[in-house]
């Protein structure tokens, strides 16, 4: 555990030094951001911001890690706090909006990269459609975080954290069900 | 998928099948806001010292009510403006929960600092119509003396009319977000 702080601090001392270790995290972890601003976020150019803001944001505020959790937990938290605000100074209604079908390019594109894609639309869109407290168990728990960690990032006590996860799979099996057979 | 339950594995890989754009330079509207709040404590900063400095002349004139009511003006403006401000540029870096709380607290006191700012604007200008009808009212107040007080008036009836109408912007603003806080910090919980 010790070691693990240790490297971590190491690892921290040369972030703040070296930019081109603050695009590893961003290289490391930017996929995790983006799907957590998507989540609640639809509009593309808007998540483009909002990515932006959270980079920011993690960018001033690498130095105050203390190595306590794990950094992809202190990464989440960051993003999700950030774009809870967003979604509080936005008054954005995902659940609302109607979900974009088209295929994302024009370019000719393998039948395997759109039937990828289009399982990845149906799952978002499911995900989406959870209450808010589902859908930030449902969404981190499927980017590999314990309930332990999801505990951690929202501040709430580890059992509802599972009983919450336990609801939130539930849901979006039926969603899942019910997004397929609209399509 | 499993008939009674779902396969997170699976799931989980199309979830992360979705890649991130590449990063470009830091342009954020965030960043723009961030600087125009620098701007108005800045202006507000002056605005607040201006006001202190005629104050003073005001004091030195032999005018001590006047002068020291708008010393206290300007002073608590100027703590309330920066009281207000406080915390809005640090970053989020605890649990969601905790920062929702703190969000909510945060805006509860921006709500209570625009009702203040409009009670002290009130006040203010209260004040100051009572000087000005004293003034009117009293035989030996020189015409000169009356002038000045009604100039006085004037423009603090033209600066808390404008700070009003700032005020009743935040306080509408604030209102709005501390509902939309309130309403995600519920679906959150529940």
């Amino acid at each position: 555990m010790r070691d693990y702080i240790s490297a971590n601090h190491n690892f921290l001392r040369h972030v703040l030094n070296r930019e081109d270790e603050f695009q590893k995290i961003l290289t490391d972890h930017g996929g995790m951001i983006w799907r957590i601003v998507r989540n609640y976020e639809r509009d593309q150019q808007v998540c483009l911001e909002l990515n932006q803001d959270i980079y920011f944001a993690i960018w001033k505020a690498i130095p105050k890690f203390k190595g306590n959790s794990k950094l992809k937990t202190f990464l989440a938290r960051i993003a999700h706090n950030k774009c809870i605000s967003h979604v509080a100074r936005e008054a954005m209604k995902p659940n609302h909006e109607e979900l974009d079908f088209s295929h994302p390019s024009d370019d000719d594109t393998p039948y395997e990269n759109i039937e990828s894609s289009n399982r990845h639309d149906l799952l978002m869109e499911a995900v989406r459609r959870l209450p808010l407290g589902l859908q930030q168990v449902i969404s981190l728990s499927l980017e590999g975080f314990t309930p332990k960690e999801i505990s951690s990032v929202l501040g709430e006590n580890p059992n509802i954290i599972s009983i919450r996860l336990t609801r939130a799979k539930k849901f979006l099996r039926d969603d899942l069900e019910e997004l397929k057979n609209e399509r | 998928m499993k008939d009674d339950n779902i396969d997170l594995d699976e799931l989980s890989l199309i979830w992360k099948s979705e890649t991130p754009p590449v990063p470009k330079k830091f342009t954020s509207p965030v960043q723009l806001a961030r600087l125009k709040m620098y701007a108005l404590t800045a202006i507000e900063t002056m605005i607040a010292i201006t006001g202190s400095g005629v104050a003073i002349y005001l004091l030195a004139d032999g005018l001590f009510l006047l002068g020291l009511a708008t010393l206290t003006f300007c002073l608590a403006s100027l703590g309330i403006s920066f009281w207000s401000r406080s915390g809005a540029s640090r970053i989020s870096t605890g649990s969601v929960k905790a920062e929702l709380q703190t969000s909510i607290k945060q805006t509860q006191s921006q709500y209570r600092w625009a009702w203040g700012g409009i009670w002290i604007c009130s006040f203010a200008l209260l004040f100051l119509a009572v000087v000005a009808y004293l003034f009117s009212t009293n035989q030996e107040t020189q015409a000169a003396e009356l002038a000045r007080s009604f100039q006085y008036f004037s423009v603090t009836l033209v600066f808390v009319a404008l700070n009003l109408a700032v005020t009743s912007v935040i306080l509408e603003k604030s209102r709005k977000k501390l509902f939309r806080l309130k309403l995600l910090y519920e679906n959150m919980i529940n």
